[in-house]
């Protein structure tokens, strides 16, 4: 790709799956991309996988997978050993999700189309991505002028979605098993919130978040409510600070 | 015994496996046992590959709807390895190569044959991109090759990058 004069940057010491590219237009036109040599995503995007940097040869959950950026991401953290269920509800989206994961190579998963606060609850994984659905506000900076942020009645109903997948989620993970919750917005109500609600409904415990890159603690207090102090342990990218997409995320552990 | 959820595709029996693993040895050198560790399902008219691991039994109570990687197809009477197949375990070909660079590249995304010299009998062969990957299967009839790769999935545009 560097002669083809691509600008690769290595984005830390610490992990090898992932290369800045800054500058590259239209990276789906590359015939490397059909090889199934890369994968574009944001750069928060990808330290979602690194955060949770699930182990060889795990049994992994990824609750809302997706076009599969992610999933394939941890596959080849995993050197595509274990096994990752990729659930996404939308049958149309399998289409995609399927495609991503064949172009890639990724030979350790099976698609599902649960809703994902109904996965059921017949077994327990290593590691659980809850990347959920969210109002996207991170995203602000790379959307074009004319496109206008909606609030839809949509958007006010994503927390209570949200907190029931952080719950079944944490229900369907192993003891001392790890879940990462993460989501591409900076609004409180489905991030700092949506946690708060584990902890106070579950034995949760908050985990360090180790991505070899720096970022901001999450909140403590929001308009007229104060969150439980461990929520510092979360954390917030801002694209001012990371020049990427902005990104929350909790790594969240079940005690043993 | 694992017991499958009714939605996953149907396991291939050993003979099925000999037959589509044992036409991969036969023509392109790829060794058969290197898929000792994959399960191999069969849906309808296509085969899916996928590692064989513990956690497989777990995941067999779930209702799916893709296992693995698609690694054969039926076409007409005939079996064929898909593209994804052969860029993952292509590298394993000893026989039935074909290194083509760009310019090839570009007249079979055209829909043009090539002219090529090769001492093999009629059927598949693997192309390969000089200085880069395994790009997926040709056909050679006659002494020239035909592509069989995807022009939505590889498209011309790719070149000009």
């Amino acid at each position: 790709m560097e002669e083809k004069g691509v600008c690769l940057g290595k984005s830390n010491d610490k992990d090898r799956s992932m290369y800045i590219a800054p500058g590259l237009d239209s990276p789906g036109n590359m015939l490397e991309y059909f090889l199934g040599f890369f994968h574009p995503q944001a750069f928060t995007s990808c330290l979602a996988s690194i955060a949770l940097s699930p182990k060889r040869g795990s049994y992994v959950l990824d609750m809302c997978a997706s076009p599969g950026g992610k999933t394939s991401h941890m596959a080849q953290l995993m050197d595509n050993t274990g096994l990752i269920v990729a659930n996404d509800l939308y049958p149309s989206r399998h289409s995609s999700l399927g495609h991503t994961l064949e172009r890639l190579g990724v030979l350790n998963t099976v698609i599902t189309g649960y809703q994902a606060q109904e996965f059921p609850l017949k077994q327990h994984f290593g590691f659980i991505l809850a990347d959920v659905p969210c109002s996207g506000e991170g995203g602000f900076r790379k959307t074009s002028e004319t496109s206008k942020y909606k609030e839809t009645r949509a958007r006010f109903s994503l927390p209570e979605l949200q907190k029931k997948i952080i719950i079944r989620g944490f229900d369907l993970l192993k003891e001392n098993g790890v879940m990462l919750y993460s989501t591409c917005t900076y609004n409180p109500e489905e991030n700092e919130s949506v946690v708060s609600f584990l902890l106070e409904n579950r034995e949760a415990k908050l985990l360090p978040i180790n991505v070899g890159f720096d970022y901001e603690p999450g909140i403590t207090e929001w308009g007229n409510r104060k969150y439980d102090k461990r929520l510092e342990k979360t954390a917030r990218f801002y694209p001012h600070r990371c020049d990427s997409v902005g990104f929350f995320m909790a790594r969240i552990g079940k005690r043993g | 015994m694992t017991q499958w959820d009714s939605s996953w595709p149907e396991l291939a029996s050993e003979d099925e496996r000999h037959h589509l693993f044992g036409y991969l040895k036969e023509r392109f050198g790829i060794p058969e046992d290197i898929f000792k560790e994959y399960l191999l399902f069969r849906r309808k008219k296509s085969w899916q590959l996928i590692k064989n691991v513990n956690q497989v039994v777990y995941a067999s109570i779930l209702k799916v709807s893709k296992v693995g990687v698609r690694a054969f197809q039926k076409v007409g009477a005939y079996v064929r390895p898909t593209t994804r197949m052969i860029q993952v375990f292509g590298h394993r070909a000893t026989k039935a190569r074909l290194e083509i660079d760009e310019e090839q590249l570009s007249m079979l995304l055209k829909g043009e044959q090539l002219s090529v010299d090769l001492a093999v009998d009629r059927g598949y062969v693997i192309l390969t991109l000089k200085d880069n990957g395994i790009l997926g299967l040709g056909f050679f009839v006659n002494g020239r090759v035909r592509s069989q790769i995807s022009r939505k999935e590889l498209r011309q545009a790719m070149l000009i990058y």
